[in-house]
């Protein structure tokens, strides 16, 4: 069966049914209710799947559309999402994501009448943004916003671009989108220069791997849908749209899709939205694109989805990103173990593993990274170290790092990232100093061993002979000793 | 100066934050997201973390703090 949300939901069903959280209770997504109730449940370190049966539409009525939300928030889901054994490790998912952008997967075109998301078709005046359960996501947020991945089309090449924009909602076929000046900003400002609308739909729901696909970080050239196929392990199938025919394909097994124009000439103005790095990223003009809304198409009994969650925090997304830093890194040093690039702590940050092989590697390793996205500072581990426990991370820093030796400050000299608040002038250049930590113990001299039980004794000393499972079983499991 | 000017809503007197350089632009109106009101940059009674005739705009027409 192809691919979509609902065999998603069947799969965690199936595998994780206590995780699948439905609720009946009417919602008004617009007033912070889902919000709110992801912050309870994070508080007591739950992560559901969680979905809205009966949520609210801008109007204030119970909207045909529900609401999910958390999706692929955590290792579990997105292992469940990727078709990959709960065994896996993040090092290795990393990994995984590399093999499968390595081998894209062509998508297939099918007939409007195959394609689920034109069950319900809304042209023109009947296209009313109003009537999905659109959330207010943060404290201060300028209204309502989607954030779900959003496709173009090259004008020169034909090829597609899925990637996520803040689209904050302005009236019933008025949307302003932030596009910074990534791949996205350069189809839209080929089409903007010569004239033209740039077409564009917006996916809002649609199976996970997808999602993840369109999280996908790296040149230009490579058709974007193509690599969502390779997520999903199958091609994706697309369908001519209804604003645009087949000059912009779209997912047919999406469950929501808006369709419409970023128009040439014009700019909104957008914010304030709670955004990725955990802060308020602050109103905005200049590259908030005027998107006009012209069709919405849906299934039967579609869910949409928000892929924000309260801070901005969205590491399992963010994996194929974490890849395409370890594939940088990787071809700078190949003994690079791996890399930590995704989650709330690592925003700005990257944390790299590497056996090192010579005294330059991790100064290497560091500038490959940083000439990427919007590295700032780069940490550099030995092998040894797990670049995804913070508690490994703070102890290598202070016990393997002389600060005058191994912590070098670059200048202002690379491009910042708008959204960093501890840049310091937005209107002269937003431009950022950058960071390069070598943790890594030296080469050329002694350096105290890690003190450790000897191997031969963990091998030998079997625990089930010493305390039975049965007693195990019965102690409670303590983390107070590790962060997360 | 910084990322973000921190302005005041002349309707409800709340502050939310903005980009500089979209104060800098001529004829722009900041949205107030408690209220749902537009207004101009002039209107607000205060505004921190942006200067006017820095931006090149001229003298203000309001008592600003600046930064």
């Amino acid at each position: 069966m192809t691919k979509s949300l609902q065999t998603y939901i069947d799969d965690l069903y199936e595998l994780l049914p206590n995780e699948v959280v439905s609720v009946k209770s009417e919602v008004n997504p617009a007033n912070y209710d889902v919000t709110a109730i992801i912050k309870h449940l994070d508080a007591q370190k739950k992560f559901p799947v969680l979905i809205f049966e009966r949520p609210l539409n801008l109007k204030g009525e119970v909207s045909d559309v529900r609401l999910m939300m958390n999706a692929e928030i955590t290792q579990n889901k997105a292992q469940v999402a990727l078709e990959l054994p709960f065994s896996m490790d993040r090092a290795a998912m990393g990994d995984e994501c590399l093999r499968r952008e390595s081998k894209p997967v062509p998508p297939v075109v099918v007939s409007r009448d195959e394609a689920p998301v034109k069950q319900v078709v809304k042209l023109g005046e009947d296209a009313d943004l109003r009537d999905l359960p659109i959330m207010r996501h943060h404290y201060m947020d300028g209204g309502p916003y989607i954030v779900m991945a959003t496709v173009a089309r090259d004008r020169e090449t034909g090829i597609y671009n899925s990637s996520y924009h803040r689209m904050e909602i302005k009236g019933p076929r008025l949307a302003s989108a932030l596009v910074t000046p990534r791949h996205l900003w350069k189809i839209f400002k080929d089409y903007e220069d010569a004239g033209e609308e740039c077409p564009v739909a917006t996916v809002v729901g649609h199976h996970p791997a997808f999602n993840i696909g369109s999280a996908y970080r790296g040149s230009l050239n490579v058709d974007e849908y193509e690599i969502c196929g390779a997520y999903l392990k199958e091609p994706l199938r697309l369908v001519p749209s209804e604003a645009w025919g087949d000059r912009l394909l779209v997912p047919a097994d999406a469950e929501v899709i808006i369709e419409g124009a970023f128009l040439p000439g014009k700019r909104l103005v957008d914010g304030p939205f709670g955004e990725a790095p955990g802060y308020l990223g602050p109103q905005r003009y200049h590259d908030i694109l005027h998107y006009e809304v012209r069709a919405i198409t849906f299934r039967r009994g579609a869910i949409m989805q928000s892929i924000i969650t309260p801070e901005g925090d969205k590491p399992w997304l963010d994996l194929p990103r974490e890849a395409a830093y370890l594939r940088r890194a990787r071809e700078a040093v190949p003994t690079v173990k791996a890399v930590c690039k995704a989650g709330r702590h690592s925003h700005f940050n990257i944390f790299i593993s590497m056996k090192k092989g010579t005294e330059g590697d991790p100064g290497r390793a560091a500038a490959a990274v940083l000439s990427f996205d919007h590295a700032k500072n780069v940490f550099v581990f030995d092998e040894d170290i797990d670049v995804y426990n913070p508690s490994d991370i703070l102890w290598a820093l202070a016990t393997r790092v002389q600060p005058h030796r191994q912590i070098q400050i670059i200048k202002d000299i690379m491009k910042g990232n708008e959204l960093d608040p501890s840049l310091v002038d937005e209107e002269a250049e937003v431009r950022t100093s950058c960071m390069i930590v070598d943790a890594t113990r030296p080469l050329g001299r002694p350096f105290s061993p890690v003190s450790k039980c000897p191997d031969d004794a963990m091998e030998r000393v079997k625990l089930d002979t010493f305390i039975p499972q049965e007693v195990l079983d019965r102690i409670p499991m303590d983390r107070t000793s590790y962060w997360a | 100066m910084g990322m973000c000017a921190e302005v005041r809503c002349p309707q409800c007197q709340q502050d939310f934050v903005v980009s500089p350089s979209m104060l800098s632009v001529v004829d722009i109106k900041a949205h107030c997201p408690f209220c749902d009101i537009y207004f101009a940059p002039d209107e607000s009674p205060r505004i921190v973390g942006w200067n006017r005739e820095k931006a090149g705009l001229g003298a203000a027409g309001v008592i600003r703090d600046s930064m």
